[in-house]
């Protein structure tokens, strides 16, 4: 018997629900929408709001001179706050900038250097070639300002830290320090970036576990931005004696050591201080775009009824 | 393997398929071979005759192996032919090349693997298809090749394997075995060396032909005989003609000619007959079976080469992009990037090489994943076809079957039908229903056969010279070539290649002049009891250009006489000019039969003086057995021995509609199909036929165009609401080039065209004239081997599965098994399978298009370097994986209307094709996905763009952005497709948000795997930072439901303000729904219970009359009736309107097609049609 099955799949008669977008469901979606995104709306302004932040351009600083800016704190910036460097028109998303680093060697292989051409290697004065550790043009040109930040009256330095500021995964697992006790043994047989003043392994000398690759200022630079406009985390307020709190309003002192050239290239650099919420750092967009759509709804969902209930012609008036 | 198991297998594992199987497969034409064995002897020059020596090895010349292979590959050829196969695509040629473009270093955005993977992927899957269906073919070779069968060697019947098996060889078949080769009958169990063959494999007719020894062989009837014997065959040289074979058999300087009657085929079956001998002739390709398998000519859809079109004006805009955007690398590099001293020396670059890079970055504007869901999606479309319980014949026990499934939504885009009459229109079950002797009419339309028992009266009262009543009862009990055979009931059935010959058989042994054996030289007639042998001399058979088949017979008496019988004008012409009374009257009765649309035969008789007849007898051999065959002479004595005939009368034949034709064609009319018959039967009956299918109805000017002239007579500008009757002979004319304008202002525009007289090539000649004149898609649907260039010719072909053997099904991309399936076939399968390929192509474009243009709006943010935004492993699977299984699920399981409001408003089928894949709506789908690629990045941007997004205050980078939008943009284009959908089933829904799911899955993953594979260091950690933070969430929700909110209310205004004609037929199923559970139809049980065909099973909207008035005056408007006509400038509405207050087909309603204005209450039930089910 040739006979086919009957089932409901061969048949094509599969339960289904036909999605006509008539007033009967286009009018309650566009109402749940603007019931859904209003609230949220709110929420994620209040958040964005809560959020204080002050930030300081130093582009009028001149190249490896002191260069001390004021802050006015008005309001205390309570809670943990955050210390981020700011850079513009800056393209760390190049296509050859960004893939110009070695995963590998950030891992401890120092003489993994492939993808990172130019800069993988010098000739050293023997002739022998030596590995750049760490190697490529994003590691070559990691930004170096340096911050300080003093209460103004008290000449008393804000203590700040770098920790809890990177991921963790990449401090825990994507940058490691070739094995060995000194560090700078380590990095012996390796050249250091060709800008580089210092060696990796002398990053932070108060603090070797915060060298060589595993620096928390490297990983922060190497963790590249999506857009040319960007900021990176630079420390983190230690809430301890009168800054409990966090930040208590007032008047600082920021001590910048200005270092990393930016105006060939038209750069903008600056120095943030922030709070953040749940959301994150302050950005009203997300908030105001909720409450901007969940209005338009609304008020889309009160004419369409109007329409609806005016001109509409239900089937079961007939 | 031992003979019992051979036996047991022949008998039961070979079922009837695997040869014709053989022919649909792509079998061996000589320049395809890739075969082994026979590929390396096949003669590689013409070969004009063969010598063959029975019964020893030593031939004059190597002969092909019997070996036969299907297959398209072997081991060391599958490669290579495989990817020429392959990369004969344009698509695939270009997908090689970006991955070659890829492995340059330094080029590539996105690594050196992620365009070969996918493509390779992809490629595997065609690969593991074609060699699944190769093993399939590998294995019924294996199977074919070593069926055993019995050889003469060494004075023994020794079992040998078919592929052993050599020209000139001597082999025994026993019954009900088939022929492993084409072979000569020497002799066989069987008086005078007869043997029954039944040749369902070669051309599907399942009658038993007979064949008989040659005179000189019979006597070899033992081994021991034949191995003394020897023999030579002198014959021409392989070839496909299955009817002809010519040759000369040499036993000890014996001749006899050998004609087909001699030639058992490969593929036969031996019936009814003990056993048989053979010497093989022709083996392996050259067997006639395989030199007459080929391939159908490849059909390609429009839709198909739209897409291919599509393509490549994407291709063009990816060059034009790639310019651009290197044209743009070149100005950052100038005005941003001069004195970035951070870029160093990797900032140089060039401009040629960026263009490269962008049109590596750009290359999946074309979706390589669009052939494989394509192929996946119509195969599983196909299976919808095979699988449609209303399009299986429980009588036949046959199911539709879609032999090619590149055509599915073709079927959508019909516009005009081609159809044959005879077997596909009408049932080709003839009865003999009147008959016209001398001018005196037997017999009446109302009795089911021929019932009048005047004429046996009359024959027995017949005392004139001639008695002409005699022979003409005679002739139907003679003239034909029908076997009959005596089942075990005594009873006897008469088997034949032509039902009309059936009919007179049977209807002359109702009138006591019973056919009862057919010997090789006579037949035997039992006239009311007295038993009269007849010696068949000579049977000249039937062909569409003699149009007429006779039989030389002579009785015991000496008397030699001619019959003839054969179409009205030629047997006309050849009637004595002494009878012009009898003649006349004939002629009435023959136009009579001609309008009630019955198939009418001439009959006629001579008598041949004995001298002349072995006179013309001997010429007749001799022209028939040249070498080759000398056709100008045989037609000449043909037609020499048929003249100055002594006219008998005429015979009339009905044949009956198929079930539901008149419906069917109401139907297609509706549809805006045109609807044209093409039949080689004469003029009365066409017209006959097409007014009682509804094709023409009385109230249309129905205009002949008989002659060339009467090409002048029509002046377009006359016509309105008309139709054509053309004739075979002025085919010619109307087709060549000058008569354009005419076949442009009348042809096409009648609302239907019969062409009666017309050969199988002039068929297909209308069916080109119509393609090339129109542009439209043409279906062709017949049932038999004169359809074959018609459907082979057409868009589409639809073979009808009946009484003419299966050769048009074969050469047909799909078979049905009754002609009303065709509105199945095409309102709901093709309507739903164009509705749903071109949704699924237009949805594959916007996904692509969707991801890969953010591309270009980062671009603006990366200094036109090239750098993607998404990491390269997640682009690479974006087709293949998270957004895959969206469009295969649209195109299987998506439903615009349900099938029975198809069925019901034929003309959706029409405002379907509209819904097309037209170039507007492309640039729609095109600016449309362009509009969400905008939002989803920019979006995402200002979401993002203070990159602090989390409460410990870490900032994101590019990744994080990169997987944010590229989440925002699965979760869209996943959500999309829901919106895009019309109906929404569970499964769509799983694997919409499976997709998503999987998308998130895989993130997790993959952020896992650094370093312990060495992929992924960019993307290490970024699924846990992402999902940890709420702002990505936060706009997870956002940013889809945005993106598609806009499309939703546009979607819904369309809807509610300017309903399409399927919204309001969905919103009417609906309120059909709540009014009465009506369209509910229950699972399990009988398959009636999935019939939802109006017309076939009208019960589910069994109407009282009250309720059907509610129904007409119950008129759908559209939500807004007043705010739309506001708006409503869309001059197409108000007829979209109408369409839904028509009323719906039912059953019945065309019950006469005369009454056309259908009116729901007043309909006329015609006896003529009544059906069973009413």
């Amino acid at each position: 018997m040739n006979k086919p099955k009957s089932s409901r799949l061969r048949q094509q008669k599969l339960q289904s629900w036909e999605p006509t977008l008539t007033a009967n469901t286009v009018i309650p979606t566009i109402f749940l929408v603007s019931v859904v995104f209003i609230p949220v709306g709110i929420f994620l302004v209040l958040a964005s709001n809560s959020v204080k932040e002050y930030s300081v351009s130093y582009d009028d600083c001149v190249i490896d001179q002191p260069c001390i800016h004021t802050i006015i704190i008005n309001e205390e910036f309570s809670g943990d706050v955050y210390f981020y460097y700011g850079l513009k028109n800056y393209y760390q998303n190049h296509r050859r900038y960004l893939k110009s680093r070695n995963d590998k060697q950030l891992l401890g292989n120092l003489e993994s250097v492939s993808e990172c051409e130019p800069y993988h290697q010098v000739n050293s004065t023997s002739g022998a070639a030596q590995a750049i550790a760490p190697c490529g043009a994003i590691a070559n040109s990691m930004f170096n300002d340096t911050f300080k930040l003093y209460e103004a009256t008290t000449n008393q330095e804000v203590k700040l830290t770098y920790d809890g500021i990177v991921w963790d995964v990449d401090i825990k697992e994507k940058f490691k320090n070739p094995p060995g006790d000194d560090l700078c043994a380590a990095f012996q047989n390796t050249h250091k970036p060709l800008n580089w003043i210092i060696s990796p392994c002398q990053l932070d000398r108060a603090n070797s576990s915060n060298s060589g690759f595993q620096n928390v200022d490297f990983i922060v630079w190497m963790r590249t931005a999506a857009l040319p406009t960007f900021r990176k985390p630079y420390r983190k307020l230690i809430r301890n004696g009168s800054y409990q709190n966090g930040l208590p309003a007032g008047t600082y002192r920021l001590e910048i050591g200005n270092h990393y050239p930016v105006k060939s290239f038209n750069g903008k650099k600056s120095f943030i201080i922030s709070t953040t919420s749940w959301a994150g750092g302050q950005n009203s967009f997300l908030g105001v775009a909720y409450l901007f759509v969940g209005g338009i709804c609304l008020l889309l969902g009160l004419i369409f009824l109007f329409i609806h209930l005016k001109y509409g012609q239900s089937h079961k008036e007939d | 393997m031992s003979y019992r198991w051979q036996n047991i297998f022949w008998r039961n594992a070979l079922p009837d398929y695997i040869l014709p199987d053989f022919i649909r497969y792509r079998l061996l034409t000589t320049e395809s071979t890739s075969s082994t064995t026979s590929a390396s002897t096949m003669p590689q020059h013409r070969e004009v005759s063969r010598h063959i020596k029975v019964n020893t090895e030593l031939q004059t010349r190597k002969f092909c192996s019997n070996e036969i292979s299907t297959c398209k590959y072997n081991a060391i050829s599958f490669l290579p032919r495989f990817l020429l196969e392959q990369f004969r695509r344009y698509s695939n040629i270009f997908f090689l090349v970006i991955a070659l473009l890829q492995q340059i270093p330094d080029v590539s955005p996105t690594g050196r693997y992620t365009t070969a993977v996918p493509f390779l992927m992809i490629m595997a899957i065609s690969a593991i298809k074609e060699i699944f269906e190769d093993l399939k073919r590998r294995r019924m070779d294996y199977i074919v090749n070593n069926y055993l069968t019995l050889v003469l060697k060494d004075k023994e019947w020794k079992e040998k394997e078919w592929k052993n098996i050599k020209v000139g060889d001597i082999i025994k078949i026993i019954d009900g075995h088939v022929f492993p080769a084409d072979i000569v009958l020497l002799t066989s169990s069987e008086h005078h060396g007869l043997a029954y063959i039944e040749t369902s494999n070669l051309d599907g007719e399942t009658n038993l032909k007979i064949r008989q020894a040659p005179k000189v062989s019979v006597e070899y009837n033992t081994k021991e005989k034949l191995e003394d014997m020897q023999a030579e065959i002198e014959c021409e040289g392989p070839n496909k003609n299955i009817s002809n074979f010519a040759g000369t058999l040499l036993i000890h300087n014996n001749k006899y000619a050998l004609k087909a009657n001699e030639l058992l085929l490969r593929g036969a079956r031996l019936k009814n007959t003990a056993w048989v001998y053979g010497a093989v002739v022709y083996t392996g390709h050259d067997a006639k079976l395989l030199r007459n398998s080929k391939t159908a000519p490849l059909k390609r859809s429009t839709i198909d080469m739209l897409t291919n079109n599509r393509i490549i004006f994407l291709f063009f805009v990816l060059v034009a992009l790639a310019l651009v955007c290197g044209g743009g690398a070149k100005i950052y590099d100038i005005f941003y990037l001069n004195d970035a001293w951070y870029l160093g020396k990797i900032a140089e670059t060039n401009f040629a090489w960026n263009v490269l890079t962008f049109f590596i970055l750009y290359n999946n504007l074309i979706p390589i994943s669009l052939q494989v869901t394509l192929e996946l999606v119509r195969f599983f479309q196909a299976g919808y076809i095979n699988q449609d319980i209303q399009m299986y014949d429980e009588e036949s026990d046959t199911a539709a079957n879609a032999r090619t499934s590149n055509l599915n939504e073709e079927l959508g885009q019909v516009q005009y039908i081609m159809t044959d009459k005879t077997g596909t229109l009408t049932r080709n079950i003839m009865k003999f229903k009147k008959c016209s002797v001398q001018g005196i009419n037997y017999g009446n339309d109302e009795d089911d056969s021929f019932r009048d028992g005047k004429l046996v009266e009359d024959f027995k009262n017949d005392n004139s010279d001639n008695k002409l009543v005699t022979h003409f009862l005679t002739l139907m009990a003679v003239c034909h070539t029908i076997v009959p055979e005596e089942k075990e009931d005594g009873k006897v059935e008469y088997h034949g290649s032509s039902p009309d010959e059936s009919a007179l058989v049977r209807g002359a042994s109702r009138l006591g002049f019973i056919f009862e054996t057919r010997a090789p030289d006579h037949v035997v007639i039992k006239k009311h009891g007295e038993e009269i042998k007849y010696y068949i001399d000579h049977t000249i058979d039937f062909d569409s250009d003699r149009k007429r088949m006779s039989v030389i017979c002579h009785t015991d008496e000496g008397k030699y006489i001619v019959y003839t019988k054969g179409a009205d004008n030629v047997i006309l012409k050849r009637v004595k000019k002494d009878q012009v009374e009898a003649v006349k009257k004939s002629e009435q009765h023959l136009s009579d039969y001609a309008e009630k649309g019955y198939r009418t035969l001439c009959l006629c008789y001579r008598t041949l003086d004995a001298d002349f007849y072995k006179e013309w007898s001997e010429k007749y051999s001799k022209a028939t057995t040249a070498v080759p065959k000398d056709e100008k002479a045989v037609a000449e004595l043909e037609n020499e021995i048929e003249t100055d005939m002594i006219f008998l009368g005429a015979t009339a034949i009905e044949d009956k509609l198929q079930d539901y034709v008149p419906e069917t064609i109401m139907a297609m009319k509706k549809a805006d199909i045109k609807v044209w018959m093409l039949t080689g039967d004469k003029k009365e009956t066409a017209i006959n036929i097409a007014q009682s299918s509804a094709l023409i109805d009385s109230k249309t000017q129905l205009h002949i165009i008989q002659h060339k002239n009467d090409i002048y007579k029509i002046k377009p500008s006359q016509l309105n609401n008309f139709t054509l009757a053309i004739s075979g002979n002025v085919v010619k004319d109307v087709i060549s080039a000058e008569h354009k304008t005419f076949v442009n202002d009348v042809v096409l525009k009648a609302t239907t065209v019969v062409c009666y007289r017309m050969t199988p090539s002039q068929k297909a000649e209308i069916v080109e004239m119509v393609q090339k004149a129109s542009n439209d898609v043409v279906l062709s649907v017949g049932d038999g081997a004169n359809d074959v260039a018609m459907i082979q010719a057409a868009n589409v072909g639809v073979g009808i599965t009946g009484q003419e053997g299966l050769q048009a099904a074969s050469s047909s991309d799909y078979s049905i098994a009754q002609f009303h399936f065709l509105r199945r076939l095409l309102l709901v399968h093709g309507a739903f399978n164009h509705d749903r390929t071109v949704k699924v192509i237009l949805y594959s474009f916007y996904k692509n298009i969707c991801l890969y243009i953010i591309e270009l709006w980062f671009a603006f943010f990366s200094a036109f370097s090239g750098q993607t935004i998404f990491d390269r492993w997640t682009i690479a699977l974006f087709n293949v994986v998270f957004t895959a299984f969206p469009p295969v699920m649209l195109g299987l399981f998506d439903r615009p209307v349900k099938a029975r409001t198809m069925l019901e408003y034929p003309q959706l089928y029409r405002k379907f094709q509209e819904r097309a894949f037209s170039n507007r709506i492309f640039a729609l789908w095109i600016a449309l996905s362009l509009w969400h690629s905008l939002l989803l990045f920019f979006l995402t941007y200002l979401i993002m763009e203070n990159s602090i997004l989390w409460e410990s205050g870490e900032v994101g980078g590019w990744l994080m952005l990169g997987c944010s939008a590229y989440t925002y943009v699965v979760v869209t284009v996943c959500l999309k497709a829901l919106l895009e959908a019309d109906t929404w089933t569970a499964i769509l829904l799983v694997f919409c948000f499976g997709s998503i799911l999987s998308w998130f899955i895989f993130m997790i993953i993959y952020s896992e795997v650094w370093p312990w594979i060495s992929i992924g260091a960019d993307m290490k950690g970024v699924a846990g930072m992402m999902m940890s933070s709420g702002t990505f969430w936060a706009g997870l929700i956002f940013v889809p439901t945005v993106t598609l909110l806009i499309d939703f209310i546009i979607k819904g205004v369309q809807t509610s303000l300017f309903p399409s004609p399927r919204d309001l037929m969905v919103m009417k199923e609906k309120e059909d729904a709540k009014k009465k559970n009506v369209h509910t139809i229950r699972v399990r049980g009988d398959s009636d219970e999935y019939n939802d065909d109006p017309i076939t099973n009208p019960t589910t909207t069994e109407t009282t009359a009250s309720e059907r008035d509610q129904l007409r005056n119950n008129k759908i408007k559209p939500e807004y009736g007043s705010v739309s006509q506001l708006f409503n400038s869309n001059g197409l509405e108000n007829e979209d309107r109408a369409l839904i207050n028509s009323p719906p087909v039912e059953n019945g309603a065309y019950a006469n097609p005369v009454m056309e204005d259908v009116e729901l209450g007043t309909v006329d039930h015609s006896a003529r049609f009544n059906k069973r089910n009413t």
